[in-house]
C-alpha cells in the first residue's frame, strides 16, 4: 500500500507542476501572454507596430508618395494600357481591380497596425507593474497617439471631407474605430463621435506623454537611462512623439472644420510652431545647395512625425522609390511633370528650394526627387525617411485659422523655402496657401487631403486642365468584404 | 491462497441443501436410532454422492453436505462392507479422504475438510514448434489462483489444492488442461487453435481478453500479414481491414516515396482550403509501435518480418484511451518477442519485381494525332505565324508519320523494377536475459527508372528478469535514402507526340524532339535525365524504447514506458543549368540558371507512460482497473534554403551556388508541444457472461490556448456472451455469440493548431531604426474548441463452428468541425478559425471467415468483409456559405474544367457537384444542360449544379481464399469497391479539352462530334467561337476563337465499381522433421504477385504523375 501510495503521490506532484510545464511554444511562434511578460516583448511590439507603417500599401508608399500621391498631383497623365495601375489612380478609378486591391490593401494594412496597437494596450494595462513607469507612459503615449493617426488617415481616405460645410455629415457612420483586439466586428459611429474617440485617445496620450517624452527635454538624458536599452528612445522624430500628437491634433481639429475646432487646431499648430528651433529647425542652404548625393532632400530636421522605410516588399526602398521617380529609366510610369507645368507650379522662382533641389529635370520633365535615395552617399542620415508630418504644415494650419496673422506664418515658410519676395496684405490667403500646399507635399500624398478637406470641385491634376471632383472620387470605397461581413454603410 | 468468496460459498451450501432437501425427501422421517441401522455395500470407483444415495435407499437416512462444491462430492470412492452399521460403514468409507461425518440428530452431514497441501508447480509452456510462449495464463481449475507464463516461458503458481488441475490458455492456442501429480519442471505444449485468433486485444496501453472487451477491433498476426506481400505494411492492410479505406493515389501511383492516405470509417474533417486537392492528411489514424506513438512514414519503412500483431482499434471503447488523438482511429502494431529458448538465427530474403501497368492509357499514334491536330486547326494561321511555314510542319511530321515514327514515350523513363529485401535476426539468451538482434535491409526499385527508396534498419530488443520485475528494451536505427527519378513526373511523357523522336538513330537522347521549327524547338523531357538531376531526400531515425513492468502483488501491477526517437532528415533537389526548367530564361536571367534547394529536419520525441493495472478475478467477478499518466514532448525544426545560379552542370553543391534564389532567403519552421495525459479504465466481467467498460480520458496539450487546455474524452460499453449462457448450451457448435455496444468521445488533434491563441512572430527582414519587432500572426478564437467526435458501435461476435462471423454497426458524429472562415477586414485579419459544423459517418462492417475442412497437415478456409460508409454534413454554419460562394465563382471561370468542393447541409462531404447534362447536341454538337427549372439550355450556370455523386465508394470489401495442404499453402484476394462516383478527368482533359499540341486519349477522334445528326458523347470536335460574355475579363481578351472549356458537368460523373486481384501467393513450407536432420528448424519460401489486376466500370487514366505496377516476389525463410 504504501508503494501505492508513494506513486500517487509522485503522480499528483507531476500533475500540479504540468499547467507550467505545458506552457510553451516554439521559437518560431510566441504567444501573447509570452511576449509580454518583459518590458523587451513591449518594445518589440510597439516597433512591430512602426514596421507594420512602413508596409507598402502604409505609409511606405501607397499613403504617401504612390497611390494618395497621384491622386492629385499634376503629374504627366500615364497609359492605361502601359501603365494600367497608375492610369487608374490617376484617374480615380476605384472600382478597377487593380485599384481595387490597392485600396483594400490600404484598408487592411492599417487595421492589422491598430489590431497590434489594441493587443499591446490590453497588455500595457494587465502587466502594468512588470512595466518601468517611464515606459508604461511613454509606450501607452505612443499606441494611442498612433492609434488615433491610423484612424485619422482611413477617415480622412474612406470618409466624407469638407465636414465644415456640411455639419449634416457629422451624423452619419464612418469607419469602425477598433479599440479592441477581436474577431468581432466594431460597430460603425457617427463622425462627431469618432472624432471624439480620436480626441480622447489623442488627450490621453499627450498627458502621458507630457510627462515623459524625452524630446521635451524635461528630464536630463540620465533619467532615461534604465529604460533607454539600445538608444529605444533616442531619435524621437521617428516616433509617436509628444509634438507629433499635438500636430495630429491640428491636423484632426481642422479637419472637424467647426470654429471652435479650428481655434483648437491653432493652439495645437501652435505647441508644435513655439518648438521651432529649439526642438525643430528648418533646412539650411548649405544642406541643398549641394551635389544631388549629399542633399538634404527632406529636409529632415523639419520632420515632426517620419518613418524609418527599410523594405517594401521584397525590394528595398531604394529600388522601389528609385524606379518611379525616374523618368528615364522608367518610361511608362514615372511621376515626372512636364517641365512647363513644374514651372506653372512653382512661379518660376528658381530661388525656391523645392523647385531647383527637389526635383531633377529629365529632358521634358521635372521629375520629384524628395525621396530618391542615391547612391554612394556620404550622408546615410537621409537615407529611408518618408516625411510623415512637417512643421511647414503646421504654419499651414496655422495660417488658415489665424487669418490676422496668416501672412506671417505663410511669409515664414516661404523665406525658410529660398523665396525671397514676400506676400503682402491683400493677397488671396486660401490662393496661397493652395500653392503652398501644392508645393511643399510633393510624393507626400497630403495634397488629396487639403483638397478633399476643403471640398474643392476642380483641382489641377494630373494635368493642368482642371478635374472635377465630388464625393465619389473623394472617398474610397470600403473593402467588400468590410461591407458584406461587417454590414457596413459608407455613403 | 484458497479464495473462495463468502458469496460463492453461500450459494454452494444453498444449492447442497435445496439438493438435500429434492433428493432425500424421507428425511423427515428417520428415526432416532438411524445411526444404528446396517448397510450392505459394494461398490468400487464409484462417486460419493451415489453410494451415500445407496446407503440412503437402504437404510433411509438422510445426508446433507457441507464444505466444497458439488464436484467435490462425485470424488470416487470404494466400499466393501456387509451388515454394517452405518456409522461404522462412513468411517470405513472416508477413511484417508478429505471427508468427515457429523450425526446430528436425525441426519447426518459430510462434512469436506481441505487438508493443506502447500505446493509450488513450475514448469514451461511451448508451442509445437518449440517455441516458448510468453503471456500464457495458468490456472488453478475451480480457484482464481493463477499466473502468466514470463518472458521465458516459464511460470510458477502456488497452489494449496490437492491434485489441482491447471488451465492454460493463449491466444490462438487450443486451452489445456492438465492434471498435476507432482511433476517436477512441467512441460506443456500447446497446439494452435484452427480459428479464434483474436482472443487478446492489445491496445498499445495495456491488454484485454477479448472475451472481456466491449470494443470493436481487429487483430491480425503476422501469419495473416506474411501471405498477403511483402512491400509494405499498408499495401498490406489493404488486403486485410476493408473498413481501413488506403486509398489509392491516383497521381502518384506506386511512386516507392508515396506514403498512402489512409481513413478509418470515413472522412471526419472539412479539407482546408489550402489543401483541398490532398484532403487526406487530417484523416490520417493514429499510429501505435510498441505502446508509442510513430510517425506513418516510420510504419512505411518498417521491417514486416518484425511484425507480430497489428491491431485496429475502430469504436470508442477500444479508443478513447488515446483521447484527444484518437478520432480517426488506432492501429497498434507489437513487434516480436522472444520465441524460443535456443539461439537461433533466422533469415529473410525477398526479391521483388516491380512491371509497370499502362492499361489504363489510351493514347494516340502518330497518324491519329495529326488527323486530331487538323481538326483542332493546329496548323491554321494566326496572327503570330505564317501560314507556309505551318503547312510545311505538318508535312514533315506526316512524313515522318508516314516513315513509321511512332515514338512509344510512355516506355521511356520506365523500367522493371527489381527490388531486394534482406532480414536477419539473431536470437539468444537463457531463462533472465534474451536478445533479439534484428539487421533488415530493404532496396526499393519504382518502375520509373531512377526512382528508388532504400532502407537500413538495425534493432536490438533485449529483456531481463529480475524477481519480480521485467524491463524490456528495444533500440531500433534506421537509416532512409530516397531519389525521385530524374525523368520528372510522367505526364510530361504521356503528353509527348508519338511523332517525336525520343532518340537518333544510333540510339542517343536528343535534346529538342523536333527540330523542324528553329525557333519552337520542343526540349526532349528524357534529356533531363542525362544531366546530373538529382531529387533525393533520407532521413536517420533512433528509437529507443523502455518498458518496465513490476509485479506488486498478485493482482497489481505497475508498468512504465520510456520513448525517445530523434529523427535527422535532409533533401537535395538539384537542376543543373541545361535543364529544360531554365530554357525560357531571359538574357538577364542566364546566369540565374541552374538551381539547389536543400533542406534539413530535425525531430525528436521524448515520451513516457506508468500505469496501474488491477487484474483479479474472484468467483464469477472480474476486475480490470487502469489508472496512468502519460508525458510527450515533441521538437521539429525544419530549414530550407533555395539557391540558384549554377554556371556548370558538374556543380553539383550548393556550396557553388551564386545566391539565394531570387526574392528569398533561408526559410523554416520550428514547433514544441507538450502533452500530459490521465487515463482510468474500469472493466468489470460478471461470470464471464455480462460485460461493462468505462473509460475516462483526460488531455492537455500546449498547442491549446491555457482556457482550454484539458480536454475531457470518455467511453461506456456493455456485453453479454450469450455462448456463456445456459439457455445456449445445447449448441455445441456456438463457441462464441457476443453482443456488444459502446458509446464515447474522441478528439481529433491532427486539425488545430494556434488557433485559438494570439501569436506573435518577429520580423526579420526589416528593422526600425536599428531596433526589431514582432507583429501578429492572426488573429485568435478564444471560444475554439476541439474537433471532438462521438462514436456509437454496435456489435456482434460469433463462432459457430468453423464459421466465424463479425458484424459492427457504426455511427460517428464530428462535432464542431475546424475551418477558417472570412471576418471583416477591420479586425485586422480576414479570417479566423472557428468550429463550423458537423459530419455524420455511419455504415456497417462484416467480417466472415468459414473453415471448410482442417487437419492436421491440410486447411482451406474463405473469407470475406465489406465495409460501407455514408457520410453527410448534419449542420453547417452560415458562414460556411462563403466557402460556397467562393467554390462557386471558381466553377464558373471559363477556364476551370473540374468540380469544386462546396458544403451543403444533408449533403455528403465530397459530393461531386455538377450541372446536369441532357448529353450532346447532335445537331450543333454543343453540349446541352439541364438548368434549375428543368429546361434545357446550352448555357452553363454554377447555380444549376446538383450533387452528382459522391467521390467516395459507398462500399469497399474484400474476398479470398486461403489453404495449405503438406506444407503448400496458396493465398487469393481480391478487394472490390462500388457505390460511388468520380469525375472522369481523363476524359475532359485528353478528349475534350485537349491541348492540340500534345498527345491525346483516342477517344477524340471516335467518340467526339464531327457532323450533323451524329450521336456523340463528347464535345464537337475543333474550335468554336466564344462569345464576348464568357470570356470577358476571365481570359483577358474580350472574345475569340476558342476551344470550349468543359466545366462540371454530370455528363461525366461515372460509377466506380472495381474488382482487383490485388493478392495472389503461393508457398511452401518445409517439413519440420525432415529439416531438422540438416540442421534447419524452419524454411519456408513463397512466391506473390500483387496488383495483379484491376476490373473497372470507368476508363480513366490511373498514376498520372508515377505509373502504377503490378508486383511479383519471391520470398524465402529459414530459421537455423
Amino acid at each position: 500500500m504504501k508503494k501505492i501510495l508513494s506513486i500517487l503521490s509522485i503522480s499528483f506532484l507531476l500533475l500540479s507542476s504540468c499547467d507550467k510545464w505545458l506552457d510553451v511554444t516554439a521559437q518560431t511562434d510566441i504567444s501573447s501572454d509570452m511576449e509580454f511578460e518583459t518590458e523587451a516583448g513591449f518594445r518589440d511590439a510597439l516597433i512591430g507596430v512602426y514596421i507594420q507603417m512602413t508596409h507598402k500599401s502604409n505609409y511606405g508608399k501607397d499613403k504617401t508618395w504612390y497611390f494618395m500621391d497621384l491622386l492629385c498631383q499634376p503629374y504627366k497623365s500615364l497609359s492605361t494600357s502601359l501603365a494600367p495601375t497608375e492610369a487608374n489612380i490617376q484617374a480615380r478609378n476605384y472600382t478597377e481591380i487593380l485599384t481595387r486591391n490597392l485600396i483594400d490593401g490600404m484598408w487592411k494594412q492599417s487595421y492589422v497596425a491598430i489590431a497590434n496597437i489594441n493587443n499591446e494596450l490590453k497588455y500595457l494595462e494587465l502587466n502594468k507593474s512588470t512595466l518601468n513607469s517611464i515606459n508604461y507612459s511613454l509606450i501607452k503615449g505612443e499606441l494611442l497617439g498612433l492609434r488615433a493617426f491610423l484612424h485619422f488617415d482611413l477617415l480622412r481616405q474612406f470618409g466624407y471631407g469638407n465636414l465644415a460645410n456640411n455639419r449634416g455629415l457629422m451624423d452619419k457612420l464612418t469607419i469602425p474605430y477598433v479599440v479592441n483586439y477581436t474577431k468581432e466586428y466594431t460597430d460603425q459611429l457617427t463622425y462627431t463621435q469618432t472624432i471624439d474617440l480620436m480626441l480622447k485617445d489623442i488627450d490621453e496620450s499627450l498627458v502621458l506623454l507630457k510627462q515623459v517624452d524625452p524630446i521635451l527635454g524635461t528630464h536630463p538624458m540620465s533619467y532615461y537611462s534604465e529604460v533607454n536599452v539600445d538608444g529605444f528612445y533616442n531619435n524621437r522624430q521617428k516616433r509617436m512623439n509628444y509634438y507629433a500628437v499635438q500636430a495630429l491634433r491640428a491636423r484632426v481639429c481642422l479637419w472637424e472644420g467647426s470654429s471652435q475646432m479650428k481655434a483648437e487646431a491653432l493652439t495645437a499648430a501652435k505647441v508644435v510652431i513655439d518648438a521651432v528651433p529649439s526642438k525643430f529647425s528648418w533646412v539650411s542652404p548649405a544642406e541643398v545647395a549641394i551635389t544631388e548625393a549629399e542633399r538634404n532632400l527632406t529636409f529632415i530636421q523639419e520632420h515632426i512625425f517620419s518613418l524609418d522605410v527599410q523594405m517594401l516588399g521584397s525590394n528595398s526602398f531604394a529600388t522601389e522609390v528609385n524606379s518611379v521617380f525616374n523618368s528615364i529609366s522608367n518610361i511608362f510610369s514615372a511621376q515626372t511633370i512636364t517641365s512647363s507645368n513644374a514651372a506653372k507650379l512653382f512661379e518660376n522662382i528658381a530661388s525656391d528650394y523645392r523647385y531647383t533641389y527637389v526635383t531633377r529635370s529629365e529632358g521634358s520633365n521635372v521629375t520629384p526627387i524628395k525621396l530618391y535615395q542615391t547612391q554612394n552617399t556620404t550622408k546615410p542620415q537621409y537615407w529611408n525617411i518618408v516625411p510623415i508630418i512637417k512643421i511647414s504644415e503646421m504654419y499651414y494650419i496655422a495660417a488658415e485659422c489665424d487669418p490676422a496673422n496668416a501672412l506671417e506664418y505663410l511669409n515664414t515658410v516661404r523665406a525658410q523655402r529660398g523665396i525671397t519676395s514676400t506676400l503682402a496684405p491683400g493677397v488671396d490667403i486660401t490662393a496661397e496657401i493652395e500653392k503652398e500646399y501644392r508645393k511643399e507635399f510633393i510624393a507626400e500624398g497630403q495634397l488629396f487631403y487639403y483638397f478633399k478637406r476643403l471640398g474643392v470641385v476642380r483641382i489641377l491634376a494630373p494635368v493642368t486642365t482642371p478635374s472635377t471632383m465630388n464625393d465619389k472620387a473623394y472617398i474610397l470605397p470600403y473593402p467588400d468584404k468590410e461591407i458584406i461581413y461587417g454590414n457596413r454603410v459608407q455613403f | 491462497m484458497h479464495n473462495i468468496s463468502f458469496y460463492k460459498r453461500f450459494v454452494i451450501t444453498l444449492s447442497a441443501i435445496i439438493a438435500v432437501f429434492i433428493l432425500f425427501p424421507k428425511v423427515a422421517n428417520a428415526a432416532s436410532q438411524d445411526n444404528e441401522k446396517i448397510v450392505t455395500i459394494s461398490v468400487k470407483d464409484t462417486p460419493l454422492k451415489e453410494i451415500l444415495y445407496e446407503i440412503s435407499n437402504q437404510t433411509g437416512i438422510g445426508f446433507m453436505y457441507r464444505g466444497g462444491t458439488e464436484e467435490i462430492f462425485l470424488k470416487k470412492l470404494s466400499l466393501n462392507v456387509s451388515n454394517m452399521k452405518v456409522k461404522d460403514a462412513l468411517t470405513s468409507l472416508l477413511k484417508g479422504t478429505n471427508f468427515t461425518y457429523n450425526i446430528n440428530g436425525q441426519t447426518i452431514t459430510i462434512i469436506y475438510q481441505k487438508k493443506s497441501v502447500k505446493q509450488t508447480i513450475t514448469g514451461k509452456v511451448k508451442d509445437d514448434k518449440e517455441n516458448l510462449l510468453i503471456g500464457v495464463s495458468v490456472f488453478v481449475r475451480g480457484t482464481s489462483t493463477g499466473t502468466f507464463t514470463g518472458e521465458t516461458g516459464e511460470f510458477r503458481i502456488d497452489t494449496d489444492v490437492e491434485n489441482p488441475v491447471l488451465i492454460f490458455s493463449y491466444v490462438g492456442m487450443i486451452t489445456k488442461e492438465l492434471l498435476y501429480e507432482g511433476q517436477k519442471n512441467m512441460v506443456v505444449v500447446l497446439t494452435e487453435a484452427a480459428i479464434g485468433l483474436d482472443e487478446v486485444v492489445v491496445t498499445g496501453i495495456f491488454t484485454r481478453k477479448a472475451e472481456s472487451f466491449t470494443g470493436a477491433s481487429q487483430t491480425f498476426t503476422n501469419k495473416d500479414i506474411e501471405n498477403l506481400g511483402n512491400q509494405n505494411l499498408f499495401q498490406s492492410l489493404k488486403n486485410l481491414d476493408p473498413s481501413l479505406n488506403i486509398l489509392d493515389n491516383m497521381q502518384q501511383g506506386s511512386d516507392p516515396n508515396a506514403l498512402p492516405s489512409m481513413q478509418l470509417r470515413g472522412i471526419s474533417t472539412f479539407p482546408r482550403e489550402d489543401i483541398a486537392a490532398n484532403q487526406t492528411g487530417v484523416n490520417m489514424p493514429l499510429f501505435i509501435l510498441d505502446g508509442f506513438e510513430a510517425r506513418a512514414e516510420r510504419i512505411f519503412d518498417m521491417d514486416m518480418n518484425r511484425i507480430d500483431k497489428i491491431t485496429i482499434l475502430k469504436d470508442a471503447s477500444s479508443k478513447a484511451i488515446y483521447g484527444s488523438k484518437a478520432s480517426n482511429g488506432v492501429i497498434v502494431i507489437e513487434t516480436k518477442r522472444f520465441s524460443g529458448d535456443k539461439a537461433r538465427v533466422t533469415y529473410t530474403g525477398n526479391l521483388n519485381i516491380e512491371m509497370p501497368d499502362l492499361s489504363s492509357y489510351n493514347l494516340t499514334n502518330s497518324m491519329e494525332k495529326l488527323q486530331v491536330e487538323l481538326y483542332e486547326d493546329v496548323y491554321k494561321p494566326n496572327l503570330s505565324n505564317n501560314y507556309v511555314p505551318t503547312l510545311e510542319l505538318y508535312n514533315q511530321r506526316y512524313k515522318l508519320a508516314l516513315e513509321g515514327l511512332d515514338t512509344y514515350w510512355l516506355s521511356k523513363p520506365l523500367r522493371v523494377g527489381i527490388s531486394q529485401k534482406h532480414s536477419v535476426s539473431f536470437e539468444l539468451g537463457d531463462s533472465k536475459l534474451r536478445a533479439i538482434a534484428n539487421l533488415s535491409y530493404n532496396g526499393t526499385s519504382g518502375v520509373m527508372k531512377g526512382s528508388s527508396r532504400s532502407t537500413v534498419l538495425g534493432d536490438v530488443a533485449i529483456s531481463y528478469v529480475v524477481d519480480k520485475v521485467t524491463f524490456r528494451n528495444i533500440m531500433s536505427f534506421s537509416s532512409n535514402n530516397s531519389a525521385d527519378s530524374p525523368y520528372g513526373t510522367f505526364d510530361q511523357y504521356a503528353k509527348m507526340n508519338p511523332y517525336w523522336r525520343a532518340t537518333d538513330a544510333s540510339g542517343n537522347v536528343l535534346r529538342y524532339v523536333e527540330d523542324i521549327d528553329p525557333d519552337n524547338l520542343i526540349p526532349n523531357p528524357m534529356y533531363n535525365a542525362l544531366l546530373n538531376t538529382k531529387k533525393t531526400r533520407n532521413y536517420i531515425n533512433f528509437t529507443n524504447n523502455l518498458y518496465a513492468e513490476w509485479k506488486i502483488y498478485k493482482d497489481l501491477k505497475l508498468t512504465t514506458r520510456i520513448g525517445i526517437d530523434v529523427k535527422r532528415a535532409g533533401s537535395d533537389t538539384y537542376y543543373p543549368v541545361q535543364h529544360s526548367k531554365f530554357i525560357n530564361y531571359a538574357e538577364d536571367d542566364l546566369l540565374r540558371r541552374g538551381s539547389y534547394d536543400i533542406s534539413y529536419e530535425n525531430s525528436s520525441d521524448i515520451s513516457g507512460d506508468l500505469n496501474l493495472q488491477y487484474n483479479k478475478v474472484s468467483g464469477v467477478h472480474t476486475i480490470f482497473a487502469n489508472a496512468g499518466i502519460n508525458l510527450r514532448e515533441n521538437k521539429y525544426d525544419y530549414l530550407l534554403y533555395k539557391t540558384e545560379g549554377f554556371p556548370s552542370d558538374r556543380l553539383e553543391n550548393i556550396i557553388f551556388a551564386r545566391q539565394y534564389a531570387l526574392n528569398s532567403k533561408p526559410s523554416g519552421y520550428s514547433s514544441i508541444s507538450r502533452e500530459i495525459g490521465l487515463l482510468m479504465v474500469a472493466g468489470y466481467t460478471y461470470d464471464n457472461r455480462y460485460i461493462a467498460d468505462l473509460t475516462v480520458r483526460s488531455n492537455a496539450s500546449s498547442l491549446f490556448g491555457a482556457d482550454r487546455l484539458w480536454a475531457n474524452f470518455w467511453s461506456f460499453g456493455l456485453g453479454w456472451n450469450l455462448h456463456r449462457e445456459k439457455f445456449m448450451s445445447g449448441i455445441s457448435d456456438l463457441t462464441k455469440l457476443k453482443v456488444r455496444g459502446s458509446i464515447g468521445t474522441s478528439g481529433n488533434q491532427n486539425f488545430i493548431n494556434n488557433g485559438s491563441v494570439s501569436y506573435y512572430s518577429y520580423v526579420t527582414e526589416k528593422y526600425y531604426e536599428n531596433q526589431i519587432g514582432v507583429l501578429l500572426k492572426s488573429m485568435s478564437n478564444p471560444n475554439l474548441e476541439w474537433e471532438k467526435a462521438l462514436d456509437y458501435n454496435i456489435g456482434v461476435d460469433m463462432n459457430y463452428g468453423r464459421l466465424m462471423v463479425t458484424l459492427d454497426l457504426y455511427r460517428k458524429v464530428t462535432k464542431g468541425l475546424v475551418a477558417d472562415i472570412d471576418i471583416v477586414p477591420s479586425t485586422g485579419f480576414e479570417t479566423v478559425k472557428d468550429n463550423l459544423g458537423e459530419i455524420q459517418n455511419k455504415g456497417l462492417e462484416a467480417k466472415v471467415s468459414y473453415t471448410v475442412f482442417k487437419t492436421h497437415n491440410s486447411f482451406l478456409n474463405i473469407n470475406g468483409a465489406i465495409a460501407t460508409n455514408n457520410n453527410k454534413i448534419t449542420k453547417i454554419s452560415d458562414q460556411m456559405q462563403q466557402f460556397n460562394d467562393r467554390q462557386n465563382s471558381l466553377a464558373s471561370d471559363p477556364r476551370y474544367n473540374k468540380p469544386v468542393l462546396r458544403y451543403v447541409d444533408g449533403m455528403p462531404l465530397n459530393a461531386i457537384w455538377a450541372v446536369r447534362s441532357l448529353g450532346i447536341d447532335p445537331s450543333t454538337g454543343n453540349e446541352i444542360y439541364l438548368d434549375r427549372n428543368d429546361s434545357p439550355t446550352y448555357i452553363w450556370s454554377a447555380s444549376d449544379m446538383v450533387m452528382a455523386g459522391v467521390g467516395t465508394p459507398k462500399y469497399n470489401g474484400i474476398f479470398g481464399v486461403t489453404g495449405e495442404r503438406n506444407g503448400i499453402g496458396f493465398n487469393i484476394v481480391f478487394r472490390f469497391l462500388g457505390g460511388g462516383q468520380i469525375y472522369n478527368q481523363t476524359l475532359v482533359d485528353k478528349v475534350e479539352n485537349i491541348d492540340p499540341v500534345y498527345n491525346v486519349d483516342k477517344r477524340v477522334l471516335s467518340g467526339r462530334w464531327k457532323e450533323e445528326g451524329q450521336q456523340a458523347l463528347y464535345k464537337r470536335l475543333g474550335n468554336v467561337y466564344m462569345g464576348e460574355d464568357a470570356l470577358q475579363s476571365a481570359l483577358g481578351y474580350t472574345q475569340g476563337v476558342v476551344q470550349a472549356t468543359t466545366q462540371s458537368t454530370t455528363r461525366f460523373v461515372q460509377d466506380r465499381s472495381e474488382l482487383t486481384l490485388s493478392s495472389l501467393s503461393v508457398y511452401y513450407e518445409f517439413n519440420k522433421k525432415q529439416l531438422k536432420k540438416i540442421g534447419l528448424s524452419r524454411l519456408r519460401i513463397g512466391a506473390f504477385m500483387n496488383e495483379v489486376q484491376t476490373f473497372s466500370t470507368i476508363k480513366i487514366e490511373r498514376g498520372t504523375y508515377y505509373p502504377f505496377a503490378r508486383t511479383l516476389s519471391l520470398n524465402f525463410i529459414g530459421t537455423f
